[in-house]
């Protein structure tokens, strides 16, 4: 009695001190309970529930079958191998960008092509891979290799590693920037040689950025879908593939959800790692005032002409994939009439129509909707107090971390009959893209609030402005910018994204990656060429159009945050 | 190779310069051709405005920046092309540069890896500078759970530990709050004179600069513009700059009136003085106008008592800052201002408030006559 008569004050107080944040907590606690949370559930249920009892029936028969086993262990080795050899090549782009005097063209240009694989179909680098490697590829008669089969291991990873090192590049790239370069210039200072240098300081001290790059890559490999669909063949099955053919080809809902729950596993772990990682103190951070305006030491000759030669190889080798899309959507019939031709592209506008304006669509609201989820969920979990706020983050957070695979079949099992009947539908779709990818937008407003000092916010409360107003008058211009940055990123990904919607499809409602997959299956190539060459068109035009307006709006709100930071005292 | 011949300086500045290529057309010029040497064992301060160059200077002195021109000697061979590792002049820096990823140890021990001396005598050597510094029993900390004079210790030792010949400090005290800032010069004083090392400190903070060198340079937009001994400095300065940034004072466009053998005679507004040639930085010429400098320290101010002799007059004050050790007043002089400070002599001065008559009594003696400057 006496504990409820303490507990009910505070309970009450939200409510009453500040309504907009308790009505907001409702709404987007509400979202979670039917977005995410119920699909986890009836997932779990589909696996683990037979015939109304609790039951490892599902798990015995799936895991009896020899195939499964080594989609499992496929999934496993795939994933490590593309991780560290992404981070690899991450970590030298990196190097190259950060620390070598290539001239600053050159720079731009590295950034430039690791950008492609960003905002490519996760298909691109199979279907040129498949072309330059594949049966009668370009490079192998280029070369005279007869006897050489892409798929497989081989070609799957090649192709991981190509789509997933640029965003081991961008984290580390980003600790290597944030590295205080005095502490170059201490180490050699001291006698230490430039390999000396780089190997008790540079190295140590990006390790964080290493770890956190090797989980993302191991996540991102783990739940994809595309390439090992393209490229791996029968010698190479993964989890995620065998889940989808078993529900799309054996119409198997039970086998699939048990397939995928063995892939959330592995999932959630690295999820688990990576929070716990990013919460520890990071080293770079330590080091405060510079004294004087420094470069970083450049590393030794050796390792920086290894470096240039790594980025000139790849970077080469990539502009020859895109070369070869670019080529293979303009011929006839790919390596057998190599005639000019338009019609792939006259089909694509025909016949791909619809394709093309559903993905626009959808991407555009759910960049929308994302986006202001994102503002809010950022904002509430940066600024305000309140009970289960952690819990909170990390739901936020779950659809994300989870595999694409394990999402769609989770949303069919769970939207496919009534209360929330939503099989076929636009709402489906969008949710499925908002619900994942809305995460970057909430990481990158949290980010930007954390370089806000609450006192502008207090400032603007102690002059009379209500919580709301402050919150659209001061909070929203301020954190524009990183709005604007996670919008491109939850846009880029709306566009490009298939592992999840695959499942989510339906006739009324369709997508270009679903397009380019179905071209692919008939081996269709130069039609699959073209899909990606419009998708690619279209993704770089509305990317470069946020970047525009993102530059806009930093420049324009980045002088008077500069001066009030200052006058803060941050 | 043979010793360096008597009377090299132990490192030499040949008119080096930096130029800071901004654009195509637009160039900063940091460091402005500037010579100056350094005896061995010599603890010389470079002092300056912030921008003026001195972090620039002091690291290409250090090999982290190669000059556009002129060449850097240490005893008697140029090191301009050697690379930083090279040089043996290891450097603290501001933000002490610690790395964040060792422990106290380690770090003392990082240039003793480097050289590849073996553990027994990397223990023993980083032990020793442990005990002279007062960090026994941090070794195994780091960095971040060190206080803010323990990190400055460490960088120090870390350089110390190398039996440097040469040792660079860039701003080192100027992270740490006013009362360690005079401990940790102590110490660095201290340990000069114990190693017998060559010191290069670069500061912006005049009782800093004051304080412990042999030798202080003034450096003024790239360029040195008076070397002496910090009292000759604070006393002669050679130009209203040094005046201005070492002595603080107040100037004054004053009328050349007569000229002697060894003294010129100057108007200020209505009083008239002597100034010995000695402290005219060219030789004044009649009815020229000139630029007088008072040092607000040399100025008497008392109670006035009706008499008024040569050198004195009456005036206000206008405000009253107590800072401690001094009170700092402002004077209504004339149609202008007037600084001065007054020493507190606990309970020998009274203090003035504003509003207040008081006579104030200029020293000559302590006056500086410069050319006006177009
Ligand atoms: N890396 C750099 N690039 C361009 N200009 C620089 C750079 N470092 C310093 N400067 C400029 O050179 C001048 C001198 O800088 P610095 O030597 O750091 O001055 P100080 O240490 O005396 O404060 C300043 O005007 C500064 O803006
Ligand atoms: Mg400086």
């Amino acid at each position: 009695m006496h504990e409820t008569n303490a507990f009910r004050p505070t309970r009450k107080s939200l409510m009453k001190t500040d309504p907009a944040l308790f009505s907001a907590l409702v709404a987007v606690w509400l979202s979670f309970a039917i977005f995410i949370f119920l699909p986890v559930i009836r997932l779990l249920i589909t696996t683990f529930y037979v015939d109304g009892t609790f039951s490892l029936a599902n798990m015995r028969k799936v895991l009896g079958t020899s195939y499964n086993i080594k989609a499992l262990y496929g999934s496993l080795i795939l994933a490590t191998s593309v991780s560290i050899a992404g981070t690899f090549l991450g970590y030298i782009f990196a190097l190259a960008v950060t620390r070598t005097a290539l001239p600053r063209p050159l720079k731009v240009l590295l950034g430039a092509v690791t950008i492609l694989p960003l905002i490519s179909p996760p298909f691109t680098s199979s279907i040129s891979l498949t072309l330059a490697l594949g049966p009668n590829g370009m490079l192998l008669k280029a070369l005279g290799i007869g006897d050489f089969s892409i798929y497989g291991f081989l070609g799957t990873w090649i192709s991981e590693t190509l789509t997933y090192f640029p965003v081991a590049f961008m984290v580390i790239s980003a600790i290597l920037n944030t590295m205080s370069a005095t502490l170059d210039d201490a180490a050699l200072s001291l006698g230490a040689s430039r390999w000396r240098m780089f190997t008790t300081i540079t190295i140590p001290l990006s390790l964080p950025g290493i770890g956190n790059s090797i989980l993302l890559l191991f996540g991102a490999s783990l739940a994809d879908f595309a390439t090992p669909l393209i490229l791996g063949g029968h010698t190479f099955p993964v989890l995620p593939t065998e889940a989808y053919l078993m529900i799309t080809g054996m119409f198997d809902l039970r086998g699939g959800a048990t397939l995928s729950f063995l892939l959330l596993v592995p999932a959630l772990l690295v999820f688990f790692l990576q929070r716990m990682l990013l919460g520890k103190k990071s080293f770079v951070s330590v080091t405060g005032k510079n004294g004087a305006r420094t470069e970083f030491a450049k590393l030794p000759t050796a390792l920086s002409v290894f470096i240039c030669a790594v980025c000139l190889f790849i970077v080469v080798f990539i502009l020859y994939l895109y070369a070869i899309i670019l080529w293979g959507s303009f011929v006839k019939v790919w390596s057998v009439n190599n005639t000019f031709t338009l019609e792939h592209y006259a089909y694509v506008f025909k016949h791909g129509q619809k394709a093309i304006s559903d993905t626009l669509l959808i991407a555009f609201l759910s960049t929308v909707i994302g986006s202001v989820l994102a503002v809010v969920i950022g904002y509430v979990a940066q600024r305000k107090q309140f009970f289960g706020k952690r819990f909170f983050e990390f739901t936020s957070m779950l659809n994300y971390a989870l595999p694409g695979t394990v999402v769609g079949i989770a949303y069919i099992i769970a939207f496919n009959q009534k209360p929330i009947l939503l099989t076929g539908t636009l709402s489906i779709l969008v949710a499925a893209y908002v619900f994942r990818y809305y995460a970057t937008g909430i990481r990158s407003v949290i980010a930007s609030l954390e370089q806000i000092d609450p006192a502008l916010e207090e400032a603007s409360m102690s002059l009379g402005a209500s919580s709301v107003r402050t919150f659209t008058h001061v909070t929203i211009p301020l954190i524009i910018p990183a709005v604007l940055a996670g919008m491109r990123y939850l846009f880029i990904h709306c566009m490009t994204a298939i592992s999840a919607t695959i499942f989510l499809v339906s006739v009324r409602w369709t997508l270009l990656t679903t397009r380019i997959l179905e071209s692919m299956t008939e081996l269709q190539f130069s039609q699959a060429s073209a899909f990606s060459m419009v998708l690619i068109v279209i993704v770089f035009l509305a990317d470069a159009l946020m970047l525009y307006l993102l530059k806009v709006t930093t420049s324009k709100f980045h002088k008077p945050q500069e001066i009030s930071y200052e006058k803060v005292g941050a | 190779m043979s010793e360096p011949a008597a009377g090299t300086p132990f490192l030499e500045l040949r008119s080096v310069s930096k130029t800071y290529q901004l654009t195509k057309t637009h160039a900063i010029k940091a460091v402005d051709s500037v010579s100056f040497s350094i005896a061995e064992g010599e603890f010389v301060t470079l002092i300056g405005p912030s921008g003026c160059g001195k972090s620039t200077t002091l690291r290409m002195i250090a090999g982290f920046l190669k000059p556009t021109g002129g060449d850097i000697l240490l005893e008697g061979k140029s090191i301009t092309a050697l690379g930083p590792e090279q040089r043996n002049i290891p450097m603290v820096f501001q933000n002490y540069a610690l790395f964040p990823h060792l422990n106290v140890f380690e770090n003392i021990a990082y240039g003793l890896r480097a050289r590849k001396l073996s553990d027994d005598i990397i223990a023993h050597d980083v032990a020793m500078i442990c005990q002279m510094l007062n960090l026994v029993g941090t070794e195994n900390r780091f960095p971040d759970a060190l206080s803010d004079g323990q990190q400055q210790r460490v960088a120090l030792a870390r350089a110390l530990v190398l039996k440097p010949k040469i040792l660079l400090f860039d701003e080192p005290l100027s992270n740490l709050d006013a009362r360690l800032r005079i401990q940790t010069r102590a110490e660095i004083k201290r340990m000069q004179t114990l190693l017998k090392i060559t010191v290069l400190y670069v500061t912006h903070d005049q009782s800093e600069a004051l304080s412990i060198p042999d030798r202080l340079l003034v450096m003024n937009k790239g360029k040195i513009v008076q070397q002496g001994k910090p009292r000759e400095i604070y006393d002669f300065p050679s130009t209203p700059f040094v005046a201005d940034f070492i002595g603080n004072a107040n100037f004054y466009d004053v009328c050349v009136i007569s000229v002697g053998s060894a003294n010129v005679q100057i108007a200020l507004q209505d009083l008239e003085f002597d100034v010995s040639l000695d402290h005219c930085d060219h030789h004044p010429t009649k009815d020229e106008m000139a630029l007088l400098s008072i040092n607000p320290i040399t100025i008497t101010i008392e109670e006035p008592d009706g008499v008024l002799g040569k050198n004195q007059c009456v005036c206000m004050v206008e405000q009253c800052l107590f800072t401690g050790h001094a009170f700092s007043y402002t004077l209504a002089f004339r149609d202008t201002s007037i600084r001065v400070l007054q020493p507190n002599i606990q309970g020998a001065v009274t203090q003035f408030v504003p509003g207040a008559e008081v006579k104030l009594t200029f020293h000559a003696q302590a006056f500086h006559l410069f050319r006006i400057q177009e």
